[in-house]
């Protein structure tokens, strides 16, 4: 698939990029989110992002977190929020969430598989 | 011979209004663990906790001419103590107390879901208040909370391999 649309960047602290060049499409986490509200700019492009998964008919993308170094728990919310947009579609329409996370990097590690929980369905964590 | 613990640390105070101290905080903190413990981990988690501490404290600061200060000392071999203090109007401190109690009872896992649950449930309501839900969870620390007067001090004590 190409052309998918999906950017949201605060300064040159964070990036939410999409690359579509390979299978399954992977959305990166980029820089470090820690910021006051990083949902100013996290929710707008995840919701984009979910609009064009919806839109493709995606059965699964991955969520890459490997390049981002921080993570803070208002970033956190604007990932739940994400996965929940994704629970409430109707069955046929649900995707599943890869959250790709680095071995090495312990929030990464403990703040991704929390994430799972909510969703043990459709999201899962994998060692990068 | 009785073994003689060493003690680094440092103590760092700024004005609430000044948010981008809080990551640059975080970042010596996990910086000066690297240095003296060449452990990736507990820096981490100390690095983590330092970030989600200060964010609280400067955002229910009652005053932005009342500094917030944390503080944090690596007794080698034993711990590492992190502490971040504020001054809080009598209304936030209530809330924290309230806040506070419901986060620290029970299975911490269980405590960080519910509040992940919480925000699910009402996605749009201000803050996330997932920061000391965070902390309890994903250090397997237990938190401390102080209150003297208008001052909140948070306390958080990371034990280290060695300690006997």
């Amino acid at each position: 698939m190409s052309g998918f649309q999906g950017l949201g960047h605060h300064g040159d602290k964070a990036q939410i990029i999409v690359r579509d060049e390979n299978s399954p499409v992977t959305v990166a986490f980029i820089g470090r989110i820690d910021d006051v509200d990083p949902g100013s700019f996290m929710d707008p492009a995840l919701q984009s992002i979910h609009d064009q998964i919806l839109a493709a008919g995606l059965s699964e993308i991955a969520a890459d977190f490997t390049e981002l170094t921080f993570l803070n728990s208002s970033g956190i919310k604007s990932l739940i929020k994400w996965i929940m947009r994704q629970t409430e579609l109707d069955d046929d329409q649900k995707y599943k969430i890869k959250l790709l996370y680095s071995s090495r990097v312990t929030w990464q590690q403990t703040s991704l598989k929390a994430l799972t929980f909510l969703a043990p369905k459709t999201v899962s964590t994998v060692p990068a | 011979m009785a073994s003689r613990v060493t003690t680094y640390g440092a103590s760092i105070s700024f004005s609430p209004q000044w948010w981008s101290y809080v990551s640059s905080t975080r970042i010596m903190v996990a910086s000066f663990c690297n240095v003296q413990l060449a452990n990736e981990e507990i820096a981490d988690k100390v690095a983590m906790s330092a970030q989600e501490l200060l964010e609280n404290a400067v955002k229910y600061s009652a005053s932005p001419d009342d500094n917030v200060t944390l503080e944090f000392q690596i007794h080698e071999g034993e711990s590492i103590v992190l502490e971040v203090r504020n001054r809080a109007n009598r209304s936030q401190i209530e809330g924290l107390r309230a806040h506070f109690a419901e986060i620290s009872e029970g299975d911490p896992l269980m405590a960080y879901l519910a509040r992940m649950q919480r925000i699910a449930q009402n996605p749009e309501a201000e803050g996330s208040q997932l920061g000391l839900a965070r902390i309890r969870y994903e250090t397997g620390c237990d938190l401390e909370m102080r209150i003297d007067d208008d001052v909140i001090t948070m306390r958080v004590e990371f034990p280290l391999a060695g300690k006997e």
